[in-house]
C-alpha cells in the first residue's frame, strides 16, 4: 500500500513540469482565447467589455475575413491531394529500389528540414521576372511567356501552394515508404501466386493496406495546410498576404488583427473559428477515411 | 523489373533528386557570385569567379555594430542558445515524463493522453494571443527565456509520445532487477532505461532542434529585439529590406540551412525512422 503510493507521488512528480507548462501554456492560452473572443478588448483600452457574439457577426461581415477563409479553402483544397497523390506515386516507385536509400531519403526531406523562411524567399526569387527569376527564365527557353506568378491576383495562391507542395511532398515520400516496407511481403506473394495482376495488386492490397497512413497523411496535411502562414508571410509583398488579399490565410488574417490592428476580440472570434474549421475536418477525414482492412 | 521500368525510375529519381536540390543550389550559387554575374541573362551552374565575401559580411567581420552581418550573427546566436537548452530540456522533461506514464503507470493516463492530442491539433496562433498577454502583463517579452519555454511546451507532447512508445517494448525485467537492488525510480531510468533509449532520445532530440530553430509565427509576435529575435525573423526582415542585395540574403538564407542539414546527415537514420514511427504506429 505504501509502495503504491509512493510509485503515484514518484509519477506525479515526474509529470509535473510537463503538466505545468500544459496547464499555463496550452489550456489556460486556450480558454482565454475563447473569452476574449466574446469581449470588445483592444490593448489599449484597460477594461473588457462583455459583447457575446458580436465579434462574430463582424467578421463575417467583413469582406477581408471571408476572403481569407475561402483562400484557406483553397490552399488545402489544392494543397492536400497534390501533396498525398504525388508522394503516393513517388513512393510506389522509390520503393523497389534498394541502393543509397539513406542518401536519396535525406535528399527528400531536405526542403522539409530547411527553415521554412528561407525557402520560402528561395521561392520567391525563382518566381520572379528575368533574369533573376529562374522559373521564368526556363519558361523563356522553352518558348513560353514569362509568368507574374506571385505578382498576379490568379496566379500566387497556386503559386504558394506549388511551394508548399514542393517542401511536405519528401516527408509524405518518406512516410510513404515505411509504410510500404512495413506491409508483409506474404499477402502480395499470395495474391501473384493466385493469379493478380500488377494493378490488381496496387489497388486490391497495396493501397488497402496503406490506408492507415493514407489517413495520418491526410489530417496532418490538411492542418498544416489549414495553419498556413510562414510561406505566405514571406512570399507575399511585406507580409501582407497580397496581391489584394489574393493570398491571405486565415492565420495571417489572425496574425494582422492581433498585431497590426489589436482587435483583440476580432482576432481571438477568428482563432476560435479556425480551430471550429481544424476540429471540424479532422474528426469527418478520420470517420471517412478510416475504415479498417484486415486480411 | 523490366528495362522499361527500370528507366522510368531513374528517371524518376533523377527529377526528384534535381527539384529537391536545385533550389536550394541556386540559392547557394546565387550567395557565392558577384553582383555583375547575377544580371546575365544566361545563367551558368557555377559561377565564373566565385567569391565569399557575403559569407564574411554574416558572419560579422564588418565592425559596425548596425551593420547586417552583426545583426544576423547575433540572432545565429541566439537561434543556438534556443535551439539547444530547448532540446536538451525538453528530452529532461520528456524522459521523466514517459517513465512516469509508461513505467509507473500513472492514474488517470489516458485522460493526459487525450488533452494532450486535442491540444496538439491547436493551430500555434490560437496561443499566441493569449501567451503574448500573459507576457506583456509580467513583463517577459522579447526574452530568449520565454521563448524557450514557450517551445518546451510545444515541444514536450511529440517527445513524450515518443520515448514512451519506445519504453513500452523494452523489456522491463531489467528495470526491476534494478529497483529491487536499491536503485530507486531515478536510478533505474538514469542507468537502465536511457542507456537502452538512445535511438528515441536521438529521434526526439532532432525533431525538437530542428522545430526550435525552424519556428516562425510565434518567434515573429514575441521577440522585438536583438536580444531574443532568432534566425528566421531577422532573415525576412532583411530579405524584405534588402530585397535587391540578393547575395547578401542568399548567404543568410544558406547559413540558416546549415545547422538542419547538418545534423539531418549525421543523424539521418534516426530522423528517417522518428519521421515513419509516427505515421507507421496508429
Amino acid at each position: 500500500m505504501k509502495l503504491r503510493h509512493k510509485k503515484i507521488l514518484t509519477a506525479y512528480l515526474f509529470l509535473l513540469v510537463p503538466l505545468t507548462f500544459f496547464a499555463f501554456i496550452r489550456f489556460y492560452p486556450m480558454i482565454s482565447a475563447f473569452y476574449i473572443s466574446f469581449t470588445d478588448w483592444n490593448i489599449i483600452s484597460p477594461v473588457k467589455n462583455f459583447v457575446g457574439l458580436a465579434n462574430y457577426v463582424k467578421i463575417f461581415n467583413d469582406s477581408v475575413f471571408r476572403i481569407s477563409l475561402l483562400n484557406t479553402l483553397k490552399y488545402v483544397a489544392y494543397g492536400v491531394p497534390s501533396v498525398i497523390v504525388l508522394s503516393l506515386i513517388l513512393a510506389l516507385l522509390l520503393n523497389n529500389i534498394t541502393k543509397l536509400q539513406g542518401f536519396y531519403r535525406l535528399i527528400y526531406v531536405m526542403p522539409y528540414i530547411t527553415p521554412l523562411v528561407a525557402t520560402s524567399w528561395v521561392w520567391r526569387w525563382m518566381y520572379q521576372k528575368p533574369p533573376t527569376g529562374i522559373i521564368n527564365n526556363f519558361l523563356n527557353m522553352l518558348g513560353l511567356p514569362t509568368r507574374s506568378f506571385l505578382m498576379s491576383t490568379t496566379e500566387a495562391l497556386p503559386s504558394i501552394v506549388v511551394t508548399t507542395v514542393w517542401i511536405e511532398v519528401g516527408y509524405c515520400i518518406i512516410i510513404f515508404l515505411a509504410g510500404l516496407q512495413s506491409i508483409p511481403k506474404e499477402y502480395l506473394e499470395a495474391a501473384r501466386v493466385d493469379g493478380a495482376n500488377r494493378r490488381q495488386l496496387l489497388f486490391k492490397i497495396t493501397i488497402p493496406l496503406l490506408n492507415p497512413v493514407i489517413v495520418f497523411l491526410s489530417v496532418m496535411q490538411t492542418i498544416i495546410f489549414l495553419r498556413i502562414f510562414t510561406q505566405v508571410y514571406n512570399m507575399s509583398d511585406q507580409g501582407s498576404g497580397g496581391p489584394l488579399n489574393s493570398t491571405k490565410p486565415l492565420v495571417l488574417y489572425i496574425y494582422q488583427k492581433a498585431f497590426k490592428s489589436f482587435d483583440m476580440g476580432t482576432a481571438t472570434a477568428a482563432t476560435v473559428i479556425l480551430f471550429l474549421i481544424i476540429l471540424g475536418i479532422t474528426v469527418v477525414q478520420l470517420k471517412v477515411l478510416n475504415k479498417k482492412v484486415e486480411y | 523489373m523490366n528495362f522499361a521500368h527500370k528507366i522510368l525510375l531513374i528517371l524518376v529519381i533523377v527529377m526528384i533528386v534535381f527539384l529537391s536540390i536545385t533550389p536550394i543550389y541556386w540559392t547557394f550559387v546565387t550567395s557565392i557570385s558577384s553582383d555583375k554575374d547575377l544580371i546575365k541573362t544566361s545563367k551558368s551552374w557555377f559561377p565564373p569567379q566565385p567569391t565569399f565575401r557575403n559569407y564574411q559580411e554574416v558572419f560579422g567581420l564588418s565592425k559596425d555594430v548596425y551593420s547586417v552581418g552583426n545583426q544576423i550573427k547575433r540572432t545565429i546566436t541566439n537561434s543556438l542558445t534556443i535551439s539547444f537548452a530547448v532540446t536538451f530540456l525538453t528530452l529532461v522533461f520528456a524522459i521523466l515524463a514517459a517513465y512516469a506514464i509508461e513505467r509507473l503507470r500513472v492514474p488517470l493516463r489516458n485522460y493526459i493522453s487525450f488533452f494532450v492530442i486535442l491540444t496538439q491539433m491547436l493551430p500555434p496562433v490560437i496561443l499566441v494571443i493569449p501567451i503574448y498577454l500573459i507576457l506583456s502583463k509580467i513583463g517577459l517579452l522579447d526574452s530568449k527565456f520565454s521563448l524557450s519555454l514557450i517551445y518546451i511546451a510545444l515541444n514536450l507532447p511529440f517527445a513524450i509520445w515518443i520515448l514512451s512508445s519506445y519504453f513500452q517494448r523494452l523489456p522491463v525485467s531489467v528495470e526491476e532487477a534494478a529497483i529491487i537492488d536499491g536503485c530507486g525510480y531515478l536510478g533505474a531510468l538514469w542507468r537502465v532505461l536511457i542507456p537502452m533509449s538512445k535511438p528515441a532520445l536521438f529521434t526526439s532530440g532532432i525533431f525538437v532542434f530542428l522545430s526550435s530553430w525552424n519556428e516562425f509565427i510565434i518567434a515573429l509576435v514575441l521577440t522585438t529585439s536583438l536580444k531574443s529575435k532568432t534566425l528566421p525573423i531577422s532573415i525576412s526582415e532583411f530579405m524584405g529590406r534588402f530585397y535587391t542585395n540578393y547575395p547578401l540574403m542568399t548567404a543568410a538564407g544558406i547559413v540558416s540551412m546549415i545547422p538542419p542539414i547538418i545534423f539531418a546527415s549525421i543523424f539521418q537514420r534516426f530522423l528517417v525512422e522518428g519521421l515513419a514511427k509516427g505515421a507507421v504506429k496508429e
